[in-house]
């Protein structure tokens, strides 16, 4: 294994977990999510050099990737809609555990938010720090602060009448 | 009743984790970059044979007409068009930054779609007219030295070409294409927004 290959293994192994989630919260579909993935990180891969003169490394993979889904959207929006419904569907039989019902569930509420409400609520419950996110998303530490005040009692209420039901 | 921390608990239970690993990353990169210049290599090679052919035919024929040296110019300016167009679409995309924040990048993804739609619609007929004058100008001379039969079947397929280019292009690719990147542009707009 080349030096380079090291670095980006390193890289991958330390972040990837986390870009999945974001991923996977944005697309609630796992092949979409292992596609979403695959590209951030191949840009990554690409753009390593950059990447050794930044101090945050983990900030410009994030926003690789929310730029990667925001794109992705673009070219699979119709696919998705059509799929929605019946993900749902199949989640459901599927999954039998109490736990694993309740991530999916929790998935199926973050589907229905606003692209970038799915982004940011991905990264706050995957705890990254709210300046990070703010630099991530391009906007200011106060603005975050509303919007995150508003997704999770968003998610909440969505998630409370998901499971009433 | 559930308040957000439980919500936090269930996420940070889950174990869901990627079903790829860095190899495939890179393997992937290998494969696709290789692709990629494979498909320029060969519509580069394509679009010189087609300069090279022209040329030698403008060259070696002993062409009387003003008209024909005309349309043989029109169409090596068409080939050298298509290569600066796709050369420039090329760069853009490499000075394409995908660290940018989320508003700067769907901005620049915004440019890049309108400038692709104005060279799919507009500069495509332009195109399309440059190719046809060239073609009607090339005939002139070209009718003067082949019998009936060949002059109708010549004037029937450009007849043909034209009509279906003039309707296909006008009423149905234009058309659809208005409609995709006015809608693309739609979500876009509403992207940006949501990062203001």
């Amino acid at each position: 294994m080349n030096p380079q290959e090291k670095v980006f293994k390193d890289i991958f192994e330390a972040n990837s977990k986390k870009i999945y989630h974001l991923c996977f919260g944005y697309t609630n579909d796992v092949d979409a999510a292992n596609d979403l993935l695959q590209e951030t990180f191949l840009k990554v891969w690409q753009n390593l050099e950059k990447f050794r003169e930044q101090s945050q490394i983990s900030t410009w993979i994030y926003r690789i990737a929310v730029n990667t889904c925001l794109t992705y959207l673009k070219k699979e929006k119709r696919h998705l809609k059509e799929e929605l419904t019946e993900n749902i569907a199949e989640n459901q039989i599927e999954v039998v555990q109490d736990k694993q019902e309740q991530i999916s569930q929790l998935y199926d509420c973050i589907a229905k938010l606003e692209e970038n409400e799915r982004l940011i609520i991905t990264m706050v419950m995957d705890e990254i720090p709210y300046t990070e996110i703010a630099e991530i998303a391009g906007i200011s530490d106060g603005n975050l602060r509303v919007k995150i005040h508003r997704i999770k009692q968003k998610l909440t209420e969505l998630y409370n009448q998901y499971e009433k039901f | 009743m559930k308040n957000f921390d439980s919500l936090v608990s269930i996420w940070q239970a889950q174990n869901s984790a990627p079903e790829i690993d860095y190899k495939n990353v890179i393997a992937h990169f290998n494969k696709s970059k290789n692709s990629f210049i494979r498909k320029i290599i060969i519509g580069l090679v394509l679009m010189i044979i087609a300069l090279i052919t022209i040329l030698i035919l403008w060259l070696k024929t002993p062409f009387t007409y003003i008209t024909t040296h005309i349309s043989l110019l029109i169409f090596v300016l068409c080939c050298l068009y298509y290569i600066a167009v796709q050369f420039k679409n090329y760069r853009i995309l490499s000075a394409f930054k995908c660290t940018e924040t989320p508003k700067k990048y769907i901005i620049q993804l915004q440019k890049f779609k309108q400038l692709r739609h104005k060279e799919y619609t507009r500069n495509f007929v332009f195109y399309i007219v440059a190719m046809g004058l060239g073609f009607v100008l090339y005939f002139i001379e070209f009718f003067t030295q082949v019998n009936t039969l060949v002059k109708l079947l010549s004037i029937v397929f450009t007849i043909t070409w034209f009509l279906g280019c003039y309707f296909y292009v006008k009423n149905i690719f234009i058309k659809r294409e208005e409609t995709a990147i006015n809608d693309m542009l739609k979500d876009l707009e509403r992207l940006k927004n949501q990062f203001e």
